[in-house]
């Protein structure tokens, strides 16, 4: 597992920790994945987050558990079924080539 | 003298502004987390205002000089109709993002220097005592904001988001 894979593991389990209605993440893997300018990005379907109008990805800069910068896009399952529908996710957030991330069974 | 409307419509051209600028510094690593926070400190505080300039009767002087309100106006913000029909059949959900959301708001209210200053005397803008040493807040981590990882962070921050996006300003 490269160092980036593990960075953004450790983000994935962090938000599946703390965010009880967190359903699946998708890590979208970039043509440039190897190039550590490239962010991790990660797009988290929250059953508990709040619809909105618009898809919004946040940065985050690096830091010592997670030294990439990282784009995090929140939805609920309801919005990205609608988002994939009226296929109004952006270009880089196609999730037909991400890996997607499940809660673990306790 | 100016109208509450023209006030309010003021705060949230600021609001935007400040916030556009917090996103722009938020994921970048050569700026301190101290200028990033008082960006989003501030953006919320305008925010704020913005909406209690048009829909409160909240005097004007204490909105002008005020800088808490803004846990206030979330709690508010969360319980208005629109937001509450977004989270029907969903009411445990509701409840944990209500409860998170403001207390982050709490927290980040509390980035302002004269806000609590004597129980958190962390803030964003000036230097504070610790014991014998003054920390400047550009050397502290305020890893109690740290909307990466704490339980709520992306949720409040899509709903910072949302407030701004979805405020009408009126004609």
């Amino acid at each position: 597992m490269n160092d980036k894979t593990h960075a953004a593991e450790f983000l994935i389990n962090r938000h599946f920790e703390v965010e009880p209605g967190m359903e699946v993440i998708y890590r979208i893997v970039g043509d440039n994945e190897d190039d550590p300018n490239e962010p991790i990005m990660l797009l988290e379907v929250n059953a508990d987050s709040l619809p909105t109008r618009d898809f919004n990805a946040f940065g985050f800069a690096p830091s010592k558990d997670v030294p990439f910068r990282t784009l995090v896009a929140e939805v609920t399952p309801e919005e990205l079924e609608t988002l994939r529908r009226e296929r109004r996710l952006p270009p880089h957030w196609d999730i037909t080539r991400a890996k997607p991330y499940y809660r673990r069974a306790a | 003298m100016p109208s509450r409307t023209a006030w309010a419509d003021a705060y949230i051209r600021q609001a935007r502004s400040d916030w556009s600028l917090f996103r722009e510094l938020h994921d970048r690593d050569d700026v301190s987390r101290a200028h990033v926070l008082h960006y989003l400190q501030m953006a919320t505080e305008k925010l704020a205002k913005a909406y209690r300039f048009r829909d409160t009767g909240a005097k004007e002087e204490e909105l002008r000089s005020s800088h808490v309100g803004f846990e206030r106006f979330l709690r508010l913000f969360l319980g208005s109709a629109e937001v509450v029909r977004r989270y029907a059949g969903r009411n445990a959900q509701y409840l944990r993002v209500r409860k998170e959301c403001c207390h982050i708001a709490r927290a980040i209210e509390q980035l302002t220097p004269s806000v609590d200053a004597e129980t958190n005397p962390a803030n964003t803008e000036h230097p504070w005592a610790d014991g014998e040493r003054v920390v400047a807040p550009v050397d502290h981590a305020f890893s109690h904001a740290d909307l990466s990882t704490l339980p709520g962070g992306r949720l409040f921050l899509r709903v910072v988001g949302a407030a701004l996006d979805e405020y009408e300003e009126r004609p």
